[in-house]
């Protein structure tokens, strides 16, 4: 093995924060328990068990705001289903920025003050936006980074509220 | 890893398309890469160009009160020269200054009722091609270029790369080169990703792909951790004059626009700056890049994790190339209550 493989071999299995402790397509999402606008704080554990989207963002993101629209499409499509939608603003600790936020796009759905050393890095939210799928069984079934498509992201929340099967 | 992506990571562009955002597609259509494939970054000594950096307030919170921008500002140096600054406010301005490095500002405060509002700067650059800057680095300023953040951070398997391709050696220089040659050989120039990144050093060297932010992030971390004073340079990117002509263009005003590069102390040789990631993307830039910077740059700020004058409300801008605008100390939306538009016209390209 060369020096350079040898390093890359080191590399892919780093020791600092183990795969089974981030956001990971197959594995459950990482735990968490956020405040709200209003000082509520709202856990993730207490969804597990229905189709889930997480999306992840912040104010200085312009075209994260584009998948805004995608999730209150979403939103309106599938009410009365058991979809659940956490938006999750990594800028905010308290409820000023996120009550601004929501109303400003006049969200239907919990946005969470996300400013939280251990989400940010258990979600390994470098760049946003992020958009993660998860399935009533408690496991991740896709994970965006970055951008996602409105043909694909349709895809994805169908086939989470369908159980997993391409409607 | 968490490669497992359920498709290729998209381009802005193909995005931007998909989402029918004509606006913000147009926004794009005048921007190039900083990087042109062939093109050999020493054959150009010097750019002079026009650059208009304007925000505009486009709508405000329904409760907001006191709102406040803070634009970045250039200053001359070795690098560049700035001149025929212009301002144009509705409202009085000040020119502050940064704390630690002194960058430029420019400030402005509203009440809220007094409605929206826009401020532009206009300036002329005359940038030149530059190399390692000799000079000595005082004591009482060290410290500063010995600072990491809460994402420019040094990590396990971070330090574990540093003692792999720094081993022992001890002179700065020789560790510069080292790390910059490290880090051209393990990450990969991801154009696909948009940019708002953190420079978090601990994702980049999990996914160990990136684009300019996190080049120097991990770069400014290794460093440090071997005690070698970084400065971090903030700026904007302009196309390299092939064929020795450029244009008039527009820069993305969020996050994704600007370019980054960095300089270290070495006290045999003085500053070096490098810039990381053309030096991996520009074929011809490999060499070129360690110790020489390109003149089709403009840099506005220095530093990382920025505490404005007066100090925002918000945290720390991770770095200070866009403005930035708050209402009540909350951050306003980038988009949705306040944009910049940054264009430049370049007037002049001296060859070599």
């Amino acid at each position: 093995m060369t020096p350079n493989l040898l390093l890359l071999a080191m590399l892919a299995f780093p020791g600092g924060v183990a795969a089974q402790d981030v956001a990971e397509v197959g594995q459950p999402p990482p735990p968490f328990a956020l405040p709200d606008e209003h000082g509520e704080v709202h856990a993730l554990a207490d969804l597990i068990g229905q189709p889930i989207i997480l999306y992840f963002t912040h104010n200085m993101c312009h075209y994260c705001t584009q998948v805004i629209a995608f999730l209150k499409r979403a939103h309106a499509e599938y009410e009365g289903t058991d979809l659940a939608i956490v938006t999750i603003n990594v800028w905010a600790d308290d409820g000023r920025l996120i009550s601004r936020y929501k109303e400003a796009y006049g969200l239907p759905f919990d946005m969470l003050a996300g400013k939280d050393p251990d989400l940010l890095r258990n979600y390994e939210v470098n760049y946003v936006p992020i958009i993660i799928f998860v399935e009533r069984d408690g496991t991740i079934r896709y994970l965006y980074e970055h951008y996602v498509l409105q043909e694909d992201f349709e895809r994805s929340v169908a086939e989470i509220v369908a159980g997993g099967l391409t409607p | 890893m968490r490669f497992s992506r359920p498709a290729p990571p998209l381009d802005r562009r193909e995005f931007l398309k998909a989402a029918g955002l004509g606006g913000a597609a147009a926004l794009t259509a005048g921007l190039r890469p900083l990087s042109a494939s062939g093109f050999d970054p020493a054959s150009c000594r010097l750019m002079e160009f026009d650059v208009s950096y304007r925000t505009q307030i486009a709508s405000l919170p329904r409760d907001a009160e006191d709102v406040q921008i803070w634009m970045p500002l250039p200053s001359s140096d070795h690098a560049q020269q700035i001149s025929g600054l212009e301002i144009d406010s509705p409202l009085p301005y000040d020119v502050t200054h940064e704390a630690r490095f002194g960058a430029p500002m420019l400030h402005v405060r509203s009440e809220a009722r007094s409605g929206v509002f826009g401020l532009e700067a206009r300036y002329h650059v005359t940038r030149r091609q530059v190399g390692i800057r000799p000079g000595t680095l005082a004591g009482s300023d060290r410290q500063k270029y010995l600072q990491l953040t809460n994402t420019v951070r040094t990590t396990p398997e971070i330090d574990m790369f540093t003692a792999e391709i720094v081993g022992s050696e001890t002179d700065p220089y020789a560790i510069g080169r080292r790390v910059f040659d490290g880090i051209r050989e393990i990450l990969f120039y991801d154009s696909s990703i948009p940019g708002c990144g953190t420079g978090d050093t601990a994702w980049i060297m999990r996914h160990r792909r990136g684009k300019c932010d996190d080049y120097h992030a991990l770069f400014m971390a290794m460093m440090v951790s071997r005690g070698v004073p970084v400065r971090w340079e903030q700026g904007f990117p302009l196309p390299y004059p092939e064929g020795g002509t450029a244009e008039a263009g527009q820069l993305e005003g969020d996050c994704t626009g600007a370019h980054c590069w960095a300089s270290f102390y070495a006290p045999e040789h003085g500053w070096v700056p490098v810039d990381v990631s053309e030096g991996d993307k520009l074929e011809s830039g490999g060499e070129f890049y360690f110790g020489n910077l390109s003149p089709n740059r403009f840099q506005v700020s220095v530093g990382r994790s920025v505490v404005l004058n007066p100090a925002q409300g918000g945290d720390p801008l991770s770095s200070f190339a866009f403005a930035y605008a708050e209402s009540d100390g909350i951050p306003l939306i980038y988009a949705l209550n306040y944009e910049n538009i940054i264009k430049y016209a370049v007037t002049r390209v001296e060859m070599v």
